[in-house]
């Protein structure tokens, strides 16, 4: 039997694409607001299209190669500034800078730098380090004390109390920063291959849609991206509770 | 190996004193029992011994570099097996040694459970042996046999008995029949005030 919130939820976005399609008759014109019927068959026919895979793979694995990127250096980079406070002051003013300069800045300064093919995997990287280096260096910092002491007086060598006591703690604190990093990676992901107009990738489908006025093909890879970004997300969470597990397991 | 001892040893926690002027020498190889009355300042003693405290006066000499400690919290790494947690410490041991103590401590079934699944009796034997494996000159043990019921408990003392000739052992224990089980010397610390 399905439960009373997943009914309501359900109910909830009924009634949301109801006042879609009641907006999109209203508007009257399908190159402004797409009704949500004509979301739906563009969806049928998009993957069809002969450049849809390719167009997939070539934004899928730039934002991954980016996120991975920023997963491997922010997680190596934090651990030694856990060790080490003058990695953590020495990193500093690029953490900072990476978290508050508006993603818009990079890319365009990425544009100059840099050839279109490489901006998505640079700006997904950008986006992705700062919050994997905080979150895996908060949970160094949390790691439980008692269990530092015990180490310690047991002359544990670091590896080990890396393996056993900051492993676990950062955890959590790793999962959560991967779920939320994968998303920000698509987002600020495509947003740079729209502004750099990257050829053959999903921005570039986005930009299309504006330029032609196609809100259906807009309406279409949105759902595609967010579909692609839950894909990836889900993926590399089961992956690494996985890594975990077998480390819980030596 | 040398014997351990304190002189003149004072330490207070925001101006309340806990240990004052306190003298004491733990021979080598012997285990000592220390006991008193709760907050009398045991625990404070074997931190201090441990080098984990400073003491605000006194010093502590022939402390050896490798040391044990079964804390009163277990301070266990919950995620990891029984085998895991004992193996964190240990250099030498072969899986097969320490599934061998698990055994004698009958936790041998559950070596390979994550210890956050463990009662409190199971845990104080994992910190027991933790303790034991680390084949440690000075093994310093804080009410090591909490939570074990009177027949394990028994069959837990003739463990650490037996896995501990030639070391220092200081227990800190509440209970008069450990420390008689235990044998050894026997310290009653007293109101220092």
């Amino acid at each position: 039997m399905m439960k009373k919130p997943a009914f309501y939820r359900l109910g909830a976005v009924f009634l949301a694409l109801c006042i879609w399609q009641a907006a999109a008759m209203a508007v009257g014109l399908d190159m402004l607001l797409a009704s949500p019927l004509q979301v739906i068959e563009r969806l049928i026919s998009v993957w069809k299209e002969k450049d849809f895979v390719s167009t997939v793979l070539f934004s899928a694995l730039r934002i991954g190669f980016g996120f991975l990127l920023a997963f491997m250096l922010g997680t190596l980079l934090a651990v030694l500034a856990g060790r080490f406070r003058i990695v953590e002051n020495l990193l500093w003013p690029y953490v900072v800078t990476f978290r508050s300069v508006p993603v818009a800045s990079f890319i365009i300064l990425a544009l100059i730098w840099l050839s279109s093919k490489q901006l998505t995997v640079f700006i997904s990287f950008l986006i992705a380090f700062p919050v994997l280096y905080s979150n895996v260096l908060q949970g160094i910092r949390t790691a439980d004390p008692q269990l530092l002491e015990m180490t310690s007086l047991f002359r544990v060598p670091w590896r080990r109390r890396f393996l056993y006591v900051m492993l676990p703690s950062i955890r959590p604190y790793l999962l959560s920063a991967s779920s939320v990093a994968v998303g920000m990676c698509w987002k600020a992901g495509v947003a740079a291959e729209i502004i750099g107009v990257v050829k053959g990738s999903i921005g570039e489908k986005l930009y299309e849609a504006k330029i032609y006025l196609q809100s259906a093909d807009l309406f279409a890879w949105t759902v595609m991206i967010i579909l692609f970004s839950v894909l990836m997300e889900k993926a590399f969470l089961f992956l690494l509770k996985r890594a975990f597990a077998g480390v819980e397991k030596l | 190996m040398r014997d351990i001892i304190l002189r003149n040893v004072s330490r207070s926690f925001d101006g309340k004193p806990v240990l004052r002027h306190v003298s004491l020498l733990f021979p080598a190889g012997e285990i000592c029992c220390v006991r008193g009355r709760s907050g009398i300042g045991k625990t404070t003693l074997l931190r201090i011994i441990a080098g984990l405290l400073s003491p605000d006066e006194g010093t502590v000499e022939g402390v050896p570099d490798k040391i044990a400690f079964v804390f009163q919290e277990d301070r266990l790494c919950e995620d990891f097996s029984a085998l895991s947690n004992i193996r964190m410490v240990t250099k030498n041991r072969t899986k097969e040694e320490i599934l061998q103590h698990l055994e004698e401590l009958e936790l041998r079934g559950e070596a390979s459970l994550a210890v956050r699944e463990f009662s409190g009796g199971m845990r104080r034997r994992v910190a027991l042996a933790r303790a034991i494996c680390a084949d440690a000159d000075l093994l310093l043990l804080d009410e090591p046999f909490k939570g074990l019921d009177p027949e394990l408990r028994i069959r837990v003392i003739d463990y650490v008995k037996r896995h501990t000739e030639g070391k220092t052992v200081i227990c800190v224990t509440h209970e008069e029949t450990e420390a008689v089980l235990l044998g050894g010397r026997m310290i009653e610390l007293e109101d220092s005030k």
